[in-house]
């Protein structure tokens, strides 16, 4: 257990940023996808799951491909 | 002038308000504090995971070995991440029309072009400054890097193939006017690159080589000299794609 | 009066399939041309060739002396467009939208506030500081109005700018175009024939690629009106039975009296006639549908 410890101690000057980067960007998007329900293709459920499972790369296609125009309101 | 500025203030503006400005400084920033990490804890790694009484004996990770790992993560996945962002900057606006308005206004065709380049390429200096500092410093206060050669000019032969990709890409993007588009071209001459290259003779000047050049350029087995024409000729021919582009766009129909 | 646009002899082919053939058309300074024909017809084509967003065939373009040329820009300094569903920047809003253009057109930057300012107080966004991603329709309709009006074009080019609106939209839509007068000719295509009827001086008809009448308005109502539409304070069958055996051509159209009076004897007769027999007016118009009739003696 000390022995853990130990490990994590080495690697928390890159365990820190690449956590925060990664959950502060998965935290960001999913929000995105909650306050925006508009997308080109697929439902809510999906995106949350694309953006919080699959690490930076869910983000960009959901904000690239996925993110809907706000414009798409009725007329 | 006014008119190419005016036009790249706005390609600035939609890059931030649709979220590339952030994705790049993230993903790119993962991506440099990634490298070290892999090489430091790989060793780490193995032990906790080989079977008890196992006895590997893995040499301690190196300089060497953070750099590897950026050479084998950029251009992977950082290439493929930043292609991706960037390969609806045409398709977009033809498929809304929104560059219909402009150009009655009179903006030229090519400034479109230029500017929507200019633009890609400022945030692919961006991405590749961002991670290669970030690998940079970690590396530097880990291990000694003084054994390892040519540092700039590996990076550079990696950032000057991305302007080449980056160019197909906006042609792909511009010829077909799908999202897909530009991705699928993209990925067709990187797939020629390859073919190619079973030809050992074709290492003289195909661009793939200044990808797979950057671990004997780091180890000094290859110098700067020996790459020159696969680099000009790269750089060249992101040039002239620019131009084909630019061509292309200005017999397009809206 | 200056001839503003020239449109000699286009023809404009899509394949095997010949959207436009043959088409002449001169459009004088200082007038609102209504450009009418139903969808499909070519209207949208002919003002893409104006652009100079579409190579044409045969015949040639002139816009203020300039010749209009396939992937050039330089006529188009005189000439402000607005499209048929015009697509702005989301994340803009309009004033932000406008700089951009200002900007696009070469404008000082002193001239561009007061005209963008100007502009805005025109098509009554003036006190909207939204992203045009929540726009409505009409609003996106009339920011495209000032976008195009920008740099002062001496021809404002409106493809169907009245018809995805409801009729609040289309009247204020109708109203800014008819002040737009007053600084530019404007060409505008429609597929809503009272819309052209209320503000046109000029009408042109395109139909199946050709243009089948082209004349001014005024010409046209004196060519087909002399028809009236009366009501009365008696049920209108009542009235007719009375007039019957007047000398005047009369027919009942959804409890109305249509009376041709072609010119004004006729009409003063027809006053006359009704005071002697003492029917009262309730209301009297002169018949207004007239491009419609107009569509349909031409397709009929």
């Amino acid at each position: 257990m000390n022995n853990d410890t130990a490990l994590l101690m080495e690697y928390l000057p890159f365990l820190l940023p690449l956590i925060i980067l990664q959950l502060g960007l998965a935290i960001f998007s999913a929000i995105h996808v909650i306050r925006h329900p508009h997308y080109r293709f697929g439902n809510q459920v999906m995106w949350l799951l694309i953006v919080l499972l699959i690490q930076f790369i869910g983000p960009l296609i959901y904000f690239v491909f996925g993110r809907g125009d706000d414009n798409s309101r009725a007329n | 002038m006014n008119q190419w500025f005016g036009f790249l203030k706005k390609e600035w503006f939609e890059s931030v308000k649709t979220y590339k400005l952030l994705l790049v400084i993230v993903i790119f920033s993962i991506l440099g504090i990634l490298n070290p990490f892999t090489a430091k804890i790989t060793p780490t790694l193995f032990e906790q995971f080989m079977p008890e009484g196992t006895f590997v004996n893995l040499p301690e990770p190196t300089a060497l070995d953070s750099w590897l790992q950026f050479y084998k993560n950029v251009p992977q996945m950082g290439l493929i991440v930043f292609i991706l962002l960037f390969s609806t900057m045409m398709s977009k606006e033809l498929e809304k029309g929104t560059l219909v308005i402009l150009l009655t206004k009179g903006l030229h065709r090519s400034t479109v072009i230029t500017a929507k380049f200019f633009m890609a390429l400022c945030y692919w200096t961006l991405a590749i400054a961002l991670s290669f500092t970030i690998t940079y410093a970690y590396t530097a206060y880990y291990w000694d890097q003084s054994q390892l050669q040519h540092l700039l000019f590996a990076v550079s032969c990696l950032y000057v193939f991305g302007i080449l990709l980056l160019a197909v890409t906006l042609w792909g993007n511009t010829l077909f006017a799908t999202p897909y588009g530009g991705t699928l071209v993209t990925l067709l001459v990187v797939i020629a690159f390859f073919i190619a290259a079973i030809f050992p003779k074709s290492a003289s000047w195909n661009p793939l080589e200044l990808l797979t050049a950057t671990t004997q350029l780091l180890t000094g087995e290859l110098t700067p000299s020996d790459l020159w024409i696969p680099y000009i000729i790269t750089l060249f021919a992101a040039i002239l794609v620019v131009l084909l582009t630019m061509t292309h766009f200005k017999r397009k129909l809206l | 009066m200056t001839i503003v646009v020239q449109i000699n002899g286009v023809t404009k082919r899509f394949g095997d399939h010949e959207v436009l053939k043959d088409i002449h058309l001169h459009i004088p300074e200082h007038t609102v041309f209504g450009f009418v024909g139903a969808n499909g017809s070519g209207k949208t084509t002919l003002m893409k060739c104006m652009l100079g967003l579409l190579p044409l065939n045969a015949g040639s373009i002139t816009i203020a002396g300039e010749s209009v040329t396939f992937g050039e820009t330089k006529s188009n300094q005189y000439v402000g467009y607005l499209p048929d569903v015009p697509e702005f920047y989301p994340f803009y809003n309009a004033t932000q939208y406008l700089e951009l253009c200002a900007v696009i057109t070469n404008m000082t930057k002193s001239e561009r506030r007061g005209r963008i300012q100007e502009l805005l107080e025109l098509v009554g966004l003036a006190d909207t500081t939204s992203f045009i991603s929540t726009y409505s329709r009409g609003m996106k309709q009339r920011l495209g109005i000032a976008q195009a009006l920008l740099n002062r074009p001496k021809l404002l080019i409106c493809d169907e700018p009245t018809s995805a609106l409801d009729p609040a939209g289309r009247a204020q839509i109708l109203s800014i175009l008819q002040q737009a007068k007053a600084e530019t000719t404007v060409f505008f295509s429609t597929h809503i024939v009272s819309d052209a009827e209320q503000i046109c001086d000029h009408v042109a008809m395109l139909h199946e690629g050709t243009i089948i009448f082209q004349d001014e308005l005024t010409n046209l109502k004196q060519r087909i009106t002399g028809e009236f539409v009366f009501t009365f304070t008696i049920p209108v069958a009542e009235a007719r039975d009375r007039l019957q055996n007047t000398p005047f051509e009369m027919k009942i159209d959804s409890d109305q009296l249509v009376v041709s009076l072609p010119d004004e004897s006729k009409q003063l007769a027809f006053m006359q006639e009704l005071t002697t027999q003492k029917i009262l007016i309730q209301s009297m118009q002169p018949k207004t549908r007239l491009l419609e009739q107009l569509v349909l003696e031409v397709l009929g």
